[in-house]
């Protein structure tokens, strides 16, 4: 690989003041697990790598109003481990486990993963059915957005030319909440998903009248960007006993996705997959809300 | 071979599993790979890879990468012509290859130039600024194509190389892409259908894959004094000499090869690799070169063959095979490399491990644009394999026999009559299958889920043989110090076989002395005498021989001496514990550190040992090589699978494997081998194809090829290791470094029918092409 | 054996050379860093697209790390930074400025080997030996900190590093084996190998 300058700037204004100064010939460099990887291939030839780890508290993780706060720069193995996690996104805890291997997740951070928007990146899935938003900004201003509008493609984003990720904001969650995350490798388990699925909802009643009463659905990796299932709300309350219903539900989550075909399936089978995975879901949830 | 006194089965080495000879430098990261070396004034090379996959090569400018600072030269095939003299092309068996395209190109990824310089970010930069026109050809993509009537010629001629001429009834068919054509005839084919109850007919394939060595290729060359030394990562280091000094007008005793450890070979580094083209530029710039490849670049040096494998087969009714007709297209890709020899060696035994009256074997090794495939694990018994073993479970649900029965009703008796004409000498396939249904319960199997069931448990059985190769010769030294140490000089390569430590268990078996005593001379073919290769699992049996000859010759030696010492006749002494004794009066004797520092002060003594296969059979059809086998690789294997109909992902929860090893000089590694094959057969089962794409690979890197993980290995393994005592073998042993990988995929897959009835003929078998027969019921 | 053995003191010398030759702008882009390797201070000249893995074996001379796939799939690169595993074939060298990085070299005290690598050996939990610094080092990083991991847990933390001579058998048990003896301060080097000659 090509040699570069590398610069450590000290704030976020100095950092997307580089980027400005260097336009393309500029990149972040955040972990550097996908980034490195570029370089090696050729695919960047940068002339300038603005390195972010000298940004102070950009890697903060806080607990705020029942929700998290993180830092661009958390580290997903650090995230993993946060007791606020715990508490507050079970379910990011659940995709974030799964990412990559565990040399990717010790290096790799949040920001980084959702700015190299890899559409079979765990994390953006769960973080959209979490209701997650994204803090971009210049050091000057700032503005926020939800990461399902963040992600726009294949390696694509929202971020403007001189603008860099901040942040991830969890909101707080419903009381109660039951979530699964979903993962399938269509060939060996050390590999890119081939569908993603995250179910945030809830479960009342008692066992074995349980009936799913809310219900955030969110199938990803088979697309550019994660999909947020419409048309649920018109299924609930869903009852566990009801099986055409819930059959119903997974033919509308079959029904939205338009799965593109790539070296980890067809459209076809990714489909079938995300039905599959829909129904185990949602079997897990009612599991969850049985056992209180 | 009867071995004299000096072995007791106390204290005896053979039988048992001692801790690995290398483990001190691999777990302390200090083994030395090729890639370690460093020489002085050392520079870095770096290849240019042809994009297209096939197309004239009209105009190459290097000059613009010629002045990147720290590059020492940018080559092409007319540079190195021109300015060295040498020979580009080379080749095992067809001389076809050359170092740097020639004018022309045949596969995405072939060398089109090289780069020499003092970094190799250095030879990286220039890489991209040399300047290549092509003009694009119409390739041949796929081995039926490559036949059609018409198709454009990967080669326009085809030359066999001289030693090959020899030894085996190779037959490239001019103006075709057929780089070697056989029939095998035995009996009357037709009358055998004729005869026949019922006709199944079938076709199977299995894709290119990878070797996946841990270690890429890594070559450095230098060239000082009129020699050419090269360390290499190589499972073949005489290989490399005999071959390499050719090309540059080299006696080959101007070429010095020296191999550390190599990391994985598995078939993939039996020949000319990166050596050739290190070579020239050591001579052409008088500076060592050291040239390691990519994981990338992996992807475009060697692979496995591609193969389509058609049969039809008459069976009667109560199960007995009459004729079989098997037509196997093996593609070769651009170069030859050892595609004759695979597909000859595995088109032998296309037919299946089975007694059949009337069979045609039409093997075809053909040549398209793709990568070169070489020998890989099994040489092609996999492939067929796939083929011959898939059916006879197909054969079996039609005729509503059991497969073990049909199989055991069919299979090869020890002495049964080969296709070849040779008589299966030392053949326990009968005894094998046996064995398998044994320990896994096939007579009492049961299938646990209902149909309708999301998960579906099934069972399915295979068997195999795979002849090793001939004729071979390999050489030993011992050489035993004045302290009384030995050293074993031998060129087989520890390619992580463990052969570093079996070998050492041999000598010191045979010469009565603990292992301790015993080590392993650094491979330097400077030291060690020849040996033809580290390939087709046969080093225990024939440099073991070797061994086993070489301690013989040493003992003579130190009798001889002993007499002279002790003043007493050679008939009256024996060794016994690293000494001579007086067999009537043993108080007397003279200690081998003793005669040697009596005898050779210095020197040492030194035992000399060869093993070489040499005798033949005529055979029964026209156009077989002359050959015979020294001993036959067998395995039988039994799969327990679940088949998940909802997602069509297959778990193995059982696989027990039945294979003999002659006699296990060191059991747990011949475990161990076993083992790693049969995860390297899940592997090609589940996981592996090199993915083209008009031409282009389009997964060469390990995020899209995937290999087994930890979390992909079977619930359960289970390996039954028979000992039928080979009476050729050291001590009994013969090799079994390849011959548990056939079974894997059949195996499987008939345990994927035996669960859900759907008949699969493509590998891998992905969850993918499972639901789709799935949803369409397929049926075998 | 001994000609083609590394030499560091040839190293430093050719790198002078190289160092003299380059333009006074490359020069500006050659940061030194200073971090801790297997207990060692060490300065390093490196470019800022030197990788972790070339540092280490070039300038070091320690060629346990290995690139095998250039794409942190494989683990054979594996090396310990600041007391996380990382692959060190997609790390910046420059990034490890001020790090305390663990290599398997430095697991061994002397001729002592550290209890994995004792495992290893008695297990004989590797074929060809090219992917088992990296399992040790994964495998010491994981006993390191977890706490009595499931046979599951030890799975899913060596899923990343891939083996193709064995069937991982016995490179699990190994591993398992050693949980009980295992504690925080395998991440602390011993003393090294014993070959390593002064700076």
């Amino acid at each position: 690989m090509r040699d570069f300058e590398l610069l450590y700037p000290a704030t976020i204004a100095e950092a997307c003041q580089a980027l400005r100064r260097h336009g393309e010939g500029a990149r972040l460099l955040a972990g550097g697990t996908s980034l490195v990887q570029f370089l090696k291939e050729g695919m960047y030839v940068p002339e300038v790598l603005v390195a972010l780890q000298r940004i102070p508290a950009l890697d903060a993780v806080v607990a705020a109003d029942g929700g998290l706060r993180i830092g661009a720069m958390a580290r997903l193995t650090d995230l993993e481990r946060h007791a606020a996690l715990r508490q507050a996104a079970p379910l990011l805890r659940a995709a974030l486990h799964l990412v990559g291997n565990v040399r990717v997740r010790n290096v790799a951070t949040l920001g980084g993963n959702l700015c190299h928007a890899d559409p079979h990146a765990d994390p953006p899935t769960a973080l959209v059915a979490l209701r997650a938003e994204v803090v971009l900004g210049d050091g000057a201003q700032s503005r926020q957005l939800p990461v399902a509008e963040f992600l726009l493609d294949y390696y694509e984003t929202a971020l403007r030319p001189g603008e860099l990720l901040q942040g991830i904001i969890v909101p707080r969650q419903e009381r109660g909440q039951v979530s699964v995350y979903r993962r399938f490798t269509a060939v060996s388990e050390e590999d890119w998903p081939c569908v993603t699925l995250a179910a945030v909802g809830s479960v009342r009643g008692r066992a074995p009248n349980l009936a799913c009463a809310a219900l955030r659905l969110v199938v990803g990796a088979l697309e550019p960007r994660p999909r947020l299932i419409a048309g649920i709300d018109e299924l609930l309350p869903l009852e566990a006993g009801d099986a055409a219903r819930r059959e119903t539900l997974a033919e509308t989550v079959m029904a939205q996705l338009a799965p593109v075909d790539d070296l980890l399936g067809s459209a076809w089978y990714k489909r079938q997959i995300a039905g599959v995975l829909a129904r185990e879901a949602l079997a897990d949830l009612f599991q969850q809300g049985a056992a209180p | 071979m009867a071995m004299e006194a000096g072995s007791s089965a106390k204290g005896s080495s053979i039988g048992r599993s001692i801790p690995r000879r290398d483990g001190a430098g691999k777990v302390s990261g200090s083994a030395i790979y090729a890639a370690n070396i460093v020489r002085p004034r050392m520079l870095h090379a770096k290849v240019l890879r042809s994009p297209l996959p096939r197309a004239r090569i009209t105009a190459i400018d290097t000059s613009r990468a010629a002045k990147v600072p720290g590059v020492r030269a940018v080559v092409t095939a007319r540079d190195l012509q021109a300015r060295l003299g040498c020979e580009i092309i080379f080749g095992s068996v067809l001389i076809d290859q050359p170092m740097l395209a020639i004018d022309e190109v045949r596969h995405v990824g072939e060398p089109v130039a090289a780069v020499a310089a003092e970094e190799p970010e250095a030879a990286e930069e220039a890489l991209g600024l040399i300047d290549v026109q092509y003009e694009e050809l119409p390739p041949v993509l796929n081995a039926r194509d490559a036949l059609a009537p018409g198709a454009p010629l990967v080669h326009q001629a085809m030359n066999l190389s001289g030693q090959y001429k020899v030894f085996f009834a190779f037959n490239p068919v001019a103006g075709t892409n057929m780089c070697n054509h056989h029939v095998i005839t035995v009996g009357d084919l037709q009358a055998g259908f004729a005869a026949s109850d019922l006709i199944v007919e079938g076709v199977y394939t299995s894709p290119s894959t990878q070797h996946c060595c841990m270690e890429p290729h890594a070559t450095v060359a230098e060239y000082a004094g009129g020699r050419l030394t090269v360390w290499t990562s190589s499972q073949a280091p005489y290989a490399v000499q005999t071959r390499l000094g050719p090309l540059f007008h080299l006696r080959p005793e101007q070429v010095r090869v020296v191999v550390h450890n190599v990391g994985g070979g598995f078939g993939g580094k039996s020949n000319l690799k990166l050596e050739p083209l290190a070579s020239a530029l050591a001579m052409l710039l008088g500076r060592p070169v050291k040239h390691v490849t990519t994981r990338r670049e992996e992807f475009y040096i060697t692979s496995k063959h591609a193969v389509e494998y058609r049969v039809k087969t008459g069976v009667s009714k109560d199960g007995k095979l009459l004729a079989r007709r098997c037509e196997v297209l093996y593609d070769t890709g651009a170069y030859a490399e050892t595609g004759p020899i695979v597909s000859m060696k595995s088109g032998y035994t296309a037919a299946g491990p089975y007694a059949i009256p009337n069979v045609l074997i039409d093997i075809k090794c053909i040549y398209t644009n793709k990568v070169p495939a070489g020998s890989l694990r099994g040489l092609g018994v996999p492939q067929v394999a796939w083929g011959h073993e898939s059916q006879m479970d197909e054969i079996a649900t039609c005729l509503g026999i059991d497969p073990f029965d049909l199989r055991r009703r069919n299979v090869y008796p020890d002495g049964g009559l080969f296709v070849s004409g040779e008589n299966l000498r030392h053949f326990h396939l009968d005894t094998l299958l046996d064995e398998v249904a044994a320990a896994s319960g096939w007579k009492t199997r049961r299938r646990a889920a209902a149909d309708g069931a999301r998960l579906a448990r099934g069972f399915g059985m295979a068997c195999t043989m795979k002849n090793s190769a001939s004729p071979t010769r390999s050489q030993a030294r011992i050489w035993l110090s004045p302290e009384g140490v030995a050293e074993v000089r031998s060129a087989t390569v520890e390619i992580g076989q463990g052969a570093g430590t079996v070998l050492v268990q041999l000598a010191a078996e045979s010469l009565g002395m603990p292992v301790e005593r015993v080590r392993l001379a650094l491979l330097d073919t400077d030291v060690v005498p020849f040996d033809v290769g580290t390939i087709s699992d046969r080093s225990t049996f024939h440099m073991g021989n070797a061994i086993v000859a070489a301690a013989a010759d040493l003992r003579r030696q130190l009798l001889e001496h002993a007499s002279r010492l002790l003043e007493v006749p050679k008939e009256n002494l024996v060794l016994r514990g690293e000494a001579v004794c007086v067999l009537e009066a043993p108080e007397r004797k003279v200690s081998f550190a003793e005669i040697v520092s009596a005898a050779a002060p210095e020197a040492g003594l030194l035992g000399e040992g060869e093993f070489a296969t040499t005798s033949r059979l005529s055979s029964i059809a026209e156009q077989c090589g002359e050959w015979t086998t020294p001993f036959w690789d067998v395995a039988a294997a039994v799969a327990e699978v679940e088949v998940d109909r909802a997602t069509g992902k297959i778990k193995v929860l059982r696989y027990v494997c039945a294979a003999d090893a002659g006699r296990a000089i060191n059991p747990a590694l011949c475990r161990q081998q076993l083992a790693g094959e049969i995860l390297m057969g899940i592997g090609m089962t589940f996981h592996e194809e090199m993915r083209y794409e008009n031409g282009q690979l389009i997964n060469p890197s390990f995020v899209d090829y995937k290999m087994p993980s930890l979390r992909d290995t079977p619930l359960s393994v289970e390996i039954v290791l028979a000992e039928s005592g080979h009476p050729d073998g050291p001590f009994g042993a013969k090799g079994i470094g390849e011959v548990a990988v056939p079974q894997v995929s059949p195996a499987i897959s008939n345990a994927v029918f035996d669960a859900v009835g759907i008949r699969l003929t493509e590998l891998p078998l992905t969850p993918e092409r499972v639901l789709r027969a799935l949803r369409a019921g397929a049926k075998g | 054996m001994s000609t083609a053995q590394f030499d560091p003191a040839r190293y430093k010398a050719e790198q002078r050379q190289s160092w003299n030759a380059a333009s006074q702008h490359e020069r500006d882009r050659m940061p030194e860093i200073r971090l801790t390797v297997n207990g060692r201070q060490e300065r390093l000249t490196v470019k800022n697209s030197t990788l972790l893995v070339n540092a280490l074996r070039d300038q070091l001379g320690l060629t346990g790390a290995r690139e095998a796939c250039g794409v942190g799939i494989c683990g054979a690169c594996t090396v310990i930074v600041n007391r996380r595993t990382v692959s060190s074939c997609l790390s910046l060298a420059v990034l490890a400025d001020g790090a305390e990085v663990l290599t398997v070299e430095g697991l061994s005290d002397g001729d002592r080997l550290h209890p994995l690598q004792q495992a290893f050996l008695e297990a004989g939990a590797f074929q060809c030996g090219y992917c088992t610094p990296g399992f040790l080092m994964s495998g010491v990083a994981l006993l390191a900190t977890a706490e009595d991991p499931s046979e599951e847990e030890v799975r899913h933390f060596l899923v990343g590093n891939l083996c193709r001579c064995t069937s991982y058998q016995e490179i699990l048990s190994a591993v398992m084996k050693m949980k009980e003896q295992a504690s925080p301060d395998w991440l602390q080097p011993r003393g090294g190998l014993s070959a390593r000659p002064p700076a």
